[in-house]
């Protein structure tokens, strides 16, 4: 129904729409591009491919996993970009405060560097659903690849960040190996 | 519960599933199992840097943004089709109206090759324009007439005068007098009169003669004519 309005060009469903997946696809693209400015960028372009493309969207399909999809292949398309001009360098500065906690603070940064170093498909299945929470279902069709594939990918992130977090000294030395 | 059966639970765990029915079991297993238990400590571990990973805030208004930007360059995408379809509109109604047109005109000069039109302009051309040479001979010919003309004008005067001043052959009332008489008396008036009318005759030939050459000059100086094509 709200694709239907939006079709039709009505203003409050294309803003309903925005609001619904601004904050997940902003988050993805802030931690697939690791730069707040050009997430804002790409966010916005992704926001305008879809509207652009929404005719093509296949109603008897879930719409989250193909608008991820083409936040991932916009995502994916800038990196590519981006690794042929000067890298500029944010990290992330003015991301949302965390709650302060021991050494919680320090540990979030240390996934955080880890997902930075990850491939760019093992981040994006480890953010989607661990930090988005989205099935593996919607991970493989938003992707385009199977479940089995998007399972391995998010274990060898997980043994990745936990590999780094180990020699951090964040865990111990044993049980770093999950199933 | 064993090893196997923990790293099953581990997984469901890692997946997202927090319900456990065998919870009590598991508690056992980990209290028991050394390894097992730093797997979930660590699966913990995990998790907690998870919770508190800083989620990426969007700057205030940034939906409304774009929206707007949604919005703008969906009616900038519409007024470029609305473009394209009145361009595409009017070229189909302007090849209409031009296919309307040739079809509407008269079947004689739609079957017309285009070598038999070629060869009727040719034809039209010779009959209605004339030739010009032809057209400055004809002027040439007219001013030498006209010129001719001016002379004998001025002449018939001169004639007339030296006609006047010759002798005439009949007796006069003024000559009677001197009839029978060897010489006629002598009158000088009628002899310069007809030297008048020579000379003014003379003069004015010259000038006819010089008008004519002058007129041909002026004509061969003009500039080489077109040539007319070729059928």
């Amino acid at each position: 129904m709200l694709v239907r309005r939006c079709l039709q060009g009505d203003a409050e469903a294309i803003q309903a729409l925005v609001d619904r997946f601004q904050p997940e696809i902003f988050g993805l693209c802030v931690r697939l591009l690791r730069h707040r400015h050009d997430a804002e960028d790409v966010t916005q372009e992704v926001f305008l491919r879809i509207f652009r493309s929404l005719r093509r969207w296949d109603p008897t399909r879930p719409l989250k996993p193909w608008v991820m999809g083409i936040a991932v292949n916009r995502c994916r398309t800038w990196l590519a970009q981006r690794s042929r001009r000067p890298e500029s360098v944010d990290y992330l500065q003015d991301l949302a405060p965390s709650r302060p906690a021991d050494d919680s603070t320090e540990l979030a940064n240390e996934i955080q560097a880890a997902l930075g170093e990850l491939r760019l498909e093992y981040r994006t299945v480890f953010v989607l659903f661990h930090e988005q929470g989205q099935p593996y279902e919607d991970i493989a069709a938003a992707l385009e690849r199977p479940v089995g594939t998007i399972k391995t990918w998010l274990h060898r992130a997980r043994l990745e960040i936990l590999d780094r977090l180990r020699r951090r000294g964040m865990i111990s030395e044993v049980g770093h190996e999950l199933p | 519960m064993n090893c196997l059966e923990s790293l099953d639970l581990l997984q469901r765990r890692l997946d997202g599933e927090r319900a456990f029915a065998d919870r009590p079991a598991l508690d056992a297993h980990l209290a028991s199992c050394p390894e097992c238990r730093a797997r979930h400590a660590t699966a913990l571990r995990l998790e907690e840097g998870l919770r508190v990973l800083p989620r990426a805030v969007p700057p205030p208004d940034f939906a409304r943004r774009i929206g707007k930007e949604v919005l703008r360059e969906r009616a900038g995408r519409q007024f470029r089709r609305r473009l394209v379809v009145g361009f595409a509109l009017a070229a189909s109604l302007l090849l209409a109206a031009v296919g309307g047109y040739l079809w509407l005109m008269p079947r004689d000069n739609n079957l017309l090759t285009a070598r038999q039109k070629r060869g009727q302009d040719q034809a039209t051309v010779k009959t209605d324009v004339p030739s010009l040479p032809k057209v400055l001979g004809e002027a040439r010919q007219a001013l030498a007439g006209l010129a001719a003309h001016a002379g004998e004008q001025v002449q018939k005067p001169a004639q007339v005068l030296r006609s006047a001043a010759l002798p005439t052959p009949f007796v006069t009332v003024a000559v009677l007098p001197y009839f029978g008489s060897e010489k006629p008396p002598h009158d000088p008036t009628p002899q310069a009169v007809s030297q008048v009318g020579n000379g003014v005759s003379r003069g004015l030939t010259p000038v006819a003669v010089s008008a004519r050459r002058a007129l041909n000059y002026f004509l061969r100086k003009q500039p080489p004519l077109p040539t007319s094509p070729r059928s």
